[in-house]
């Protein structure tokens, strides 16, 4: 591994992020509160970082300009899936975060545990939230190192990366909590926005007529890319898309997205930057028209995933491109960060049931560190074995959402038995569609499995309410003085 | 509708989802020198926080009304 401009602004940038998240601890950590939701004191300010990290991730960067390459417009769908997921999140982040004032919730498992007054029900779906995070956690793991990987043009930096930003990312967030990775999300959202801007102007200056020429030339050579009239990328596939990834993160499903909403200190602000973080994604527009470029610039077969980093490589100074690469590499740590947040504190408290503030927040440390260190190992080893589960990651974790829903109701109506029998449906559903040799086309398996679960639900609940309807009182006698069984 | 405004907050999820089925959006369009179905996305993108902003400012109306209501109620008898 040779060290050339852009290998030493990586690496030194994964220092430094790791370096100002570990400056973000305050006071002592006495216990998983302050580690987990910092008092619940965050202001919009802060929780705008944290809120706005989901839009911004790996994907952002490579899977989006990826989509374009491959399926044009069809990238349109984050922008249509986020602004669901934001107008969703208007609604229902006000009353997650009262009730979890209410109750003192630290995690997503604690919500159900207490609006469905069933700890079964709480250790279920915490252990269903660890389960599907691990593999998304691998994924922005992988994800980095590939970032690395391909601005160094070295495999062996970019698995350098790997255990470099995930032994760094553990010790920050063992240090700081939800601290440091709010002050590392305020560097990330800065170096996104640079590094985008530096990429857009570094492709699009590369192009032959700018902007409008990149479209035309589109339009006349591959004019399939503007439409969903494609193989793979057709109506059926951009609605389910939409709809099932607009309900997961709207919904509250993946459990490492509690923490940043029980840690803000007013329901006004997750409203207020639920109504202005629309405006923050329009930055996306730009990996997806880094994506057209990639199919002028690059071979067909080029991996789309490689699409964003290798035309920087084509057209930015070796420094830029390592500039590039650090906003990448923080659009990997912040979620990682969350994820071992919200893995850890769903183990310890609501699987293992550890008990005592102090012994909590050492049991979720511990698990913390086994959790990172599963993922490191497995994306270097078998980087494949969890790909299976991560299929099922989304759709899977959508199957909460009915639930949830019910549970932010004033008054749960819904029973914790029915609400499981829902969940177990929608997940088997999902396993038999993705594996089972189903042909659903292009419909994301998660929709019809949401389905099923809500049927499921129902179903569950009518057989409830009918076993437990009240026995109708006696009829009156209609003559005579009452008895002594109408009396009483 | 006891909350007609919430209906500010739909109009954006049906601008997005009817993407596919419009005509004079899907297909090899450019609006501005961009793809039709792009400027399309953008528009609503930000049409959302037009409309959010929009349910914010109506509920707060909504709920200054609720709290002035018994205090008219009370100068009338």
């Amino acid at each position: 591994m040779s060290l050339d401009p852009t290998t030493v602004v990586t690496l030194l940038g994964i220092v430094g992020l790791a370096a100002v998240g570990i400056g973000g601890r305050r006071r002592k950590q006495d216990g998983i509160g302050e580690w987990t939701v910092a008092k619940r004191g965050f202001g919009a300010f802060t929780t705008w970082f944290l809120q706005a990290g989901e839009a911004f991730t790996t994907f952002s960067f490579l899977g989006l300009a990826g989509i374009a390459f491959g399926g044009g417009v069809a990238a349109c769908f984050a922008l249509c899936y986020l602004s669901i997921n934001l107008i969703l999140q208007y609604f229902t982040m006000p009353r997650m975060r009262e009730l979890g004032v209410q109750g003192g919730y630290l995690t997503q498992a604690d919500f159900f545990t207490d609006r469905f007054r069933s700890p079964l029900l709480g250790k279920v779906v915490a252990v269903v939230g660890a389960v599907f995070l691990l593999p998304y956690l691998q994924l922005q793991i992988t994800g980095l190192g590939l970032i690395v990987e391909l601005a160094t043009g070295s495999a062996a930096g970019g698995r350098l990366s790997m255990v470099l930003a995930t032994v760094l990312t553990v010790g920050f967030v063992l240090w700081s909590g939800i601290r440091g990775i709010a002050r590392v999300a305020y560097l990330k959202d800065f170096l996104m926005v640079i590094g985008l801007i530096v990429l857009a102007v570094g492709v699009l200056a590369s192009l032959d007529g700018g902007l409008g020429g990149l479209f035309t030339t589109i339009r006349e050579e591959r004019p399939a890319l503007l439409g969903f009239d494609q193989e793979g990328y057709d109506t059926a596939w951009f609605i389910s898309a939409v709809v099932i990834s607009g309900i997961g993160g709207g919904l509250g499903t993946m459990a490492h997205l509690w923490p940043p909403v029980l840690a803000a200190g007013s329901g006004r602000a997750l409203r207020k930057n639920a109504i202005w973080l629309p405006l923050y994604q329009l930055a996306l527009m730009i990996p997806v028209i880094v994506g057209f470029a990639g199919v002028l610039g690059l071979a067909p077969d080029s991996p789309g995933n490689a699409v964003a980093l290798t035309l920087a490589g084509q057209t930015l100074p070796g420094w830029l491109v390592g500039l590039v690469a650090v906003a990448a590499a923080s659009a990997a740590m912040v979620p990682s960060a969350a994820i071992i947040v919200g893995i850890s504190s769903l183990v310890s408290r609501n699987v293992l049931g550890v008990r005592g503030d102090r012994a909590q927040l050492r049991v979720t440390h511990a698990v913390a560190i086994a959790a990172a260190g599963l993922a490191l190992l497995l994306g270097l080893a078998r980087p494949d074995l969890l790909s299976n589960l991560l299929l099922l990651t989304y759709g899977g974790l959508t199957q909460l959402a009915p639930a949830i829903v019910m549970g932010l109701a004033r008054r749960v109506r819904l029973s914790a038995a029915a609400a499981l029998s829902g969940v177990l449906t929608g997940v088997a559903v999902l396993t038999w569609l993705t594996f089972g040799g189903v042909d659903a086309g292009t419909v994301d398996p998660g929709l019809p499995a949401l389905l099923a679960n809500i049927a499921a639900t129902a179903a569950v609940e009518a057989v409830r309410r009918r076993r437990h309807r009240p026995a109708l009182p006696p009829e009156p006698a209609l003559a005579g003085p009452p008895t002594a069984a109408t009396r009483s | 509708m006891r909350r007609p405004h919430l209906l500010w907050a739909v109009l954006p999820v049906l601008g997005f989802l009817s993407t596919p089925f419009l005509p004079f959006v899907n297909g090899p369009h450019l609006w501005f020198g961009l793809p039709s179905v792009l400027v399309w996305c953008l528009s609503w993108t930000a049409g959302t926080t037009v409309c959010l902003a929009l349910t914010e400012r109506l509920a707060r109306m909504d709920h200054a009304d609720d709290l002035a209501a018994p205090h008219a109620e009370e100068a009338g008898r």
